[in-house]
Parts: C-alpha cells; structure tokens; sequence
C-alpha cells in the first residue's frame, strides 16, 4: 500500500476522508480554491495545494489541475469524495493515466452505471424489477406516445445522463408529453451535456431506500443493511436511518442479494450505493446505483462498526475484503440529520455568513461530522452542507431520542441551518411512527411549522426579556459583576486544569 | 428603565432594575429576578427562579435574533427615550411601514413576479434567486402592496440587495 493520498474535495467530506487517513498511517494532501486557504481540511491536512479561484468551475472541477498537483506532490492515489469529480469517468480515466490508484470503481463500472438506461438493461438481465418504462432511451413524440401507453399515466421523462431531479419531469396527461419531452431534454443538455431522455412510471409515494455494497477485486462483495432515506427536499435527502422501519427480514434479503448481484455484474470495485424504491403495496424496483461514498455512509458505519473509507482505500490499493458476510449484520439503529446552511422553514433557503459561533453536540452514541472552523466563511460557491449529525441507539427509539437531545445542543452562530428544522422532522409523530416517504416534506410542511411555533410561545418572554437586557448591558457598560464580558478561553482554562493536575 | 420589546407581532413591555449582581424585571402583572450572564460575545446563561436558560443573540440589520431551545426569534427592542417619542407621534418613521424585500445570500435574479402597485400577501413569491446552483423562491414577508420594485431578471445581485419595497398592511400577524 503506497503512503499519500490526494483528496479531491473540500468541506465535511474531505476531513471525514483525511481522518481515516491519519488513523491507516497515510499522508493527506488537500487541494484547496482561493476560498478555502483556512477551511478544516486545509488545516487538517499534511500537504495543501492551491487549485484555483473559488467558483468550483474554476478549481475544485479543474481535474487538469488536481492531477497535476497530484504529481508534483507524489501522490499514489486521489480520493474524490462525492459530487464534484467523483462520477466524472474522463476524470477517474485521467486519474488513472497519470499513474494513480483512482480510488473508486473502474471507469468501465461507472459509464455503464452513469447511463440511467444501461443501468435498467443490466438490472432487467439480473432478473432485478426495474420500474415499468422505456428499454432504450426515447427519441421522438411518437415513441414516447407508444412508451406512454404501455405504462401509463402519471410518468416521469427522466436524463439518461444524470439524477438529483435535473431534467425530470411528471407528466400527468398525454397532452403533457411532447412538451415535457423537450423540455427534460434541453434541461439535461445543459446539466449533463447529454440530451437522451428515457420514460419511466411515477410512484405516487415511493419510499427510498438503499443497499451499500463494498467490492474487492477478487470477486468478493459484501452487501450491508439497508438504509432508508424518504425523508428529502428537492430530490436531496435530509435525514437517513438504518434499518429501514418499513424493510422486513424476507425483503432485506432480496435486496441485498439484487445489490450484490449488480456490483458483480458491473465488475464493481470498492464502496457503492444501489438505490431501490418502493411502492405502497411494499414491492421494491432499482432505480440506479451511485457509484461513489454516499453523503449518508455514516449511519451504516454507526451500525455495522466498519469504517467505509478504509474499506475503500484497501480494496482500490488491491487488498482482499477484511469483511465477510455477514460483517453487515446490524447492532442497534442510527440516524442522520443533514445539517444545511438552509432556512427549512423558508423554503430551504440557503444563507451564507460568517460562523461566529460553534457548539458541536457530544455525548454517548453521538458523532457530527462536519467541516467547520469559527471564523470560517460560508460563501455561495459550493453546496451548502455544513455538517451531519449522526446518532447511534440500541434501537430506533433510543437513536431518535438521542438524535433530539443532539440537535438541541448543536449551535452554528452566524448562518441559518437546518438544525431546527431536522429537530421538527424527527418530533413529528408521523416521522416517529416510520410511515414515511418521499413527499414527508411538502406533506408535512404546515403541521412541521405549526409544532414548532407551538414551541415558541413558551420562551417568547425570556427571549424579549434577555435582549432587552442584552441592549441595556451593552449601552450601560461593563456587566454587573464589574468585569467587562469576554468570550470564555478554553485555552486559557484548559491550561489553568493542567497546572492543577 | 421601561423597554418594550416587539416578537412574531406582539408586544411585551416591563421595567428592568438592576440591584447588585441580579437584574429585576417588572411586568405588568408580576416581577422576576433574573441572574444573567454574558459567556462569549454571542451566548449569555440566564437563570429565572432556577430555571436554567441559553440563548444566542446576534445583532442583524433589522433588530436581533435571538436562540432559545432551538427556535429562533426576531426581536426588537424599544427603550424608554424612544418610547416617548412614540407617544408624541413620532412613532410610525417611513421604514417601519415598510417592508423591505432584500436578498439573503449573493446571486442571480432570474425572475420577478411583482409590479408597482400590485397586491401582495405574505408567502407570495417576489422572484427566484439562483444561488448555491440551486433556484431559491424568494417571498414576501409581509402583506400589503408593492411600492418599488428594484430588480429585473439577468440581474446579478449581492447579500442584502434590495429586491421590492412593500407598503405594509397591518395583519398583526407575526
């Protein structure tokens, strides 16, 4: 196994990434945009190199760039996390070419996973259920038509290129059709540079749920519990949790041995995600595979006690799986809240600043995982996740009453974030009864925002009453006990604690 | 002194004493001894008849946002010098009646919704900010009509831009 790994991302990923490096023994090398020259995982790294202006367009999509800083610093392989390159297959080629291990799966796995359509074929040929809708991607009105009839209305034109709900459209009536066609297949020129469309069924109320799948080279593939993840806004998942509430042992078991199966099949090598959705009537169809670490990885490492990247980082450097079967089976139940620099409660809106403030949740079965610094801006450039909050419970009750008391003690001073709102989704009483899926949020909207503004009634005297005191403390002078406030040194009281050890 | 302090619409005014380490606070109907500490330039410990309390407070252009137990509250605050002017009738200054439709974070303007003179309600979309590679729907926080708007669509815009000023309609909702 080499010794320096390049990471090809920023943010809460990238220090996730280089931890696991410290703890294997391996150099990180960050990369960093005119933006971030003092964000965590600059700081945290053992090498950083600059790779441009902040607009990600500019730098941290530069894989020119990030090869090139990959080789003058003598990197053996290059991470890329998730989003920006990960999935980009000329990149891993790229990566590959220049004499790195591209820690991932072969570009091979990746372009015939990347088209939404392969995807579907390869799985239909698994004798895996796909959802109802078009073998080959749809040309013309007139196929699309012919498509249409067969499935039925409500549909879905989808990019064959791409996900996250960029050149997707619902499609109600045949009226509809042409018109969505069209539109789909701009919008996924412009988003995928790939216009081909395919046609799928519309589940009124699917829920999401996912199997995470680790591959070596040797054949051997472990498939772990499934993680369910109805809970989204705009097509991106909010909050995730293993098991599933609604997964039983017999559809575990299918599951996982569909996963399995596709990673074989595709030759796939290191950690992947395939995605499954369900109906109402609780039959599962594939949807897609993402051939990268998930965002959500975290709650199945809470479960399963596997630390993913590591797994990841042995099977691309040519090491057989540690794990075997059944490593997957689960100990207890674990959650997340994706923490947003978002208003959820006005309509997701993101907000940029500086942090004044952060107060990181702590405490048994608790991990956040994030990549924040006070003082640090958060700028309009790059997505807006802050951090993941992740709670551990020995069953669902106890991982959500956990995940509670956790976002109650989670302070980022300076930007809005998701926090309070994450703490409304997982008070509501429909989240607690597992009934969930993918319309949780539009659904619930009101009856979240209603609950929570029955909160506010109870502490709208103290907080009038506090800054009003705040207001006259600050124009009357130092406090009343004499000393004019000062922040609080941890420093300074650690080193008082010392001394008196 | 007398404050009168404004959250989600309503009103609470009191008097604060401050005798020794302690600050009293004077309701209408009752008075509470507060014991309230300042712990770093934006969080302050707070104890009311044993009741512990943590609350963040930042300053922002429109008043203060305060943090208690995870809900946010947007306070603003009144002391006795402006009070009087108040009651002299110098209280409604032309900023007051109006609301003021700003950009939250920097980005693009790709639509605009309101014209001059037009109705709008609280909730009612103003126009779509491209940001964060992500359309935000911008709305109006307060209802009453559209008086200027101040951006059309291509328009680049920075953090606290001005998008639309609204004459405001009292509906003595938050």
């Amino acid at each position: 196994m080499g010794r320096k790994i390049i990471i090809a991302n920023r943010g809460e990923i990238a220090v996730r990434i280089i931890r696991t490096c410290r703890e294997m023994g391996l150099k990180a090398v960050a990369v960093y945009s005119e933006a971030d020259r003092v964000s965590p995982h600059v700081l945290m790294a053992s090498e950083a190199y600059p790779i441009g202006p902040a607009p990600s367009a500019d730098s941290y999509l530069r894989g020119d760039r990030i090869v090139e800083v990959a080789r003058k610093a003598g990197a053996h392989a290059l991470h890329p996390g998730y989003g920006f390159l990960s999935e980009n297959i000329a990149f891993a080629t790229a990566v590959e070419k220049a004499g790195l291990t591209w820690i991932g799966p072969p570009p091979r796995s990746m372009a015939q996973m990347g088209d939404k359509v392969a995807a579907r074929a390869l799985a239909r040929d698994l004798d895996v259920p796909v959802i109802p809708g078009s073998d080959e991607p749809v040309v013309s009105p007139k196929e699309a038509d012919r498509v249409a009839r067969r499935v039925g209305f409500p549909l879905l034109v989808k990019a064959v290129g791409g996900g996250g709900g960029k050149g997707m459209r619902i499609v109600h009536t045949p009226g509809e059709l042409a018109d969505a066609l069209s539109r789909a297949s701009s919008e996924a020129a412009a988003s995928f540079s790939d216009e081909r469309i395919f046609i799928e069924k519309y589940l009124p109320r699917p829920r999401h749920v996912e199997i995470q799948v680790v591959a070596d080279a040797y054949g051997s593939v472990v498939a772990f519990t499934e993680r369910e993840c109805s809970i989204q806004r705009r097509y991106q998942k909010i909050i995730e949790e293993s098991p599933s509430p609604a997964v039983t042992p017999q559809v575990r078991d299918r599951l996982t041995a569909w996963a399995k199966r596709i990673a074989l099949k595709c030759g796939y090598l290191g950690v992947g995600t395939v995605e499954f959705l369900g109906d109402e009537k609780g039959n599962f169809y594939f949807l897609e595979m993402n051939t990268r670490l998930q965002v959500e990885h975290p709650v199945t490492e809470m479960i399963t006690g596997v630390d993913l990247v590591r797994e990841q980082i042995r099977v691309s450097s040519g090491e057989r799986l540690s794990l075997k079967d059944g490593s997957g089976d689960p100990s207890g139940h674990a959650i997340e809240c994706r923490i947003y620099a978002e208003d959820g409660f006005r309509n997701f809106i993101p907000s940029t600043g500086t942090i004044l403030g952060l107060e990181i949740p702590d405490g048994f079965g608790t991990r956040f995982d994030h990549g924040l610094r006070v003082g640090q801006e958060i700028t309009p450039h790059y997505d807006p996740l802050l951090g993941k909050l992740i709670t551990w419970g020995v069953d669902r009750r106890e991982a959500l009453n956990r995940m509670k008391r956790a976002l109650k003690e989670c302070h980022i001073v300076g930007v809005e974030t998701t926090v309070p709102f994450c703490h409304a989704v997982v008070s509501h009483p429909r989240f607690d009864s597992g009934k969930i899926d993918t319309h949780f949020i539009p659904d619930e909207m009101e009856s979240l925002k209603e609950n929570s503004s029955r909160a506010r009634e109870a502490h709208r005297r103290i907080a009038s009453v506090v800054t009003a005191i705040h207001v006259w403390e600050a124009a009357s002078g130092p406090s009343h006990d004499g000393k004019p406030p000062q922040p609080v040194s941890r420093w300074k009281s650690e080193g008082r604690k010392d001394a008196l050890r | 002194m007398k404050f009168l302090a404004a959250v989600d619409g309503k009103e609470l005014t009191f008097h604060l004493r401050r005798v020794n380490r302690k600050v009293t606070v004077q309701l209408e109907d009752s008075e509470e001894e507060v014991d309230f500490v300042q712990l770093s330039p934006y969080s302050y410990s707070v104890l009311v008849g044993g009741t512990s309390h943590y609350l963040i407070i930042t300053e922002h252009s429109e008043g203060f946002r305060v943090v208690v137990d995870q809900q946010a509250y947007d306070v603003k605050i009144t002391d006795e010098r402006a009070l009087v002017l108040r009651k002299l009738g110098m209280t409604r200054t032309a900023k007051d009646s109006r609301g003021e439709v700003r950009a939250p974070i920097p980005g693009l303007i790709t639509s605009v919704f309101v014209k001059p003179g037009a109705k709008i309600n609280r909730g009612d979309r103003v126009a779509i900010l491209e940001a964060m590679k992500m359309e935000n729907e911008i709305q109006s926080f307060v209802s009453g009509t559209v008086e200027k708007v101040a951006v059309s669509p291509g328009q680049s815009v920075e953090k606290n831009a001005l998008l639309a000023s609204v004459l405001r309609e009292d509906d003595g909702d938050r």
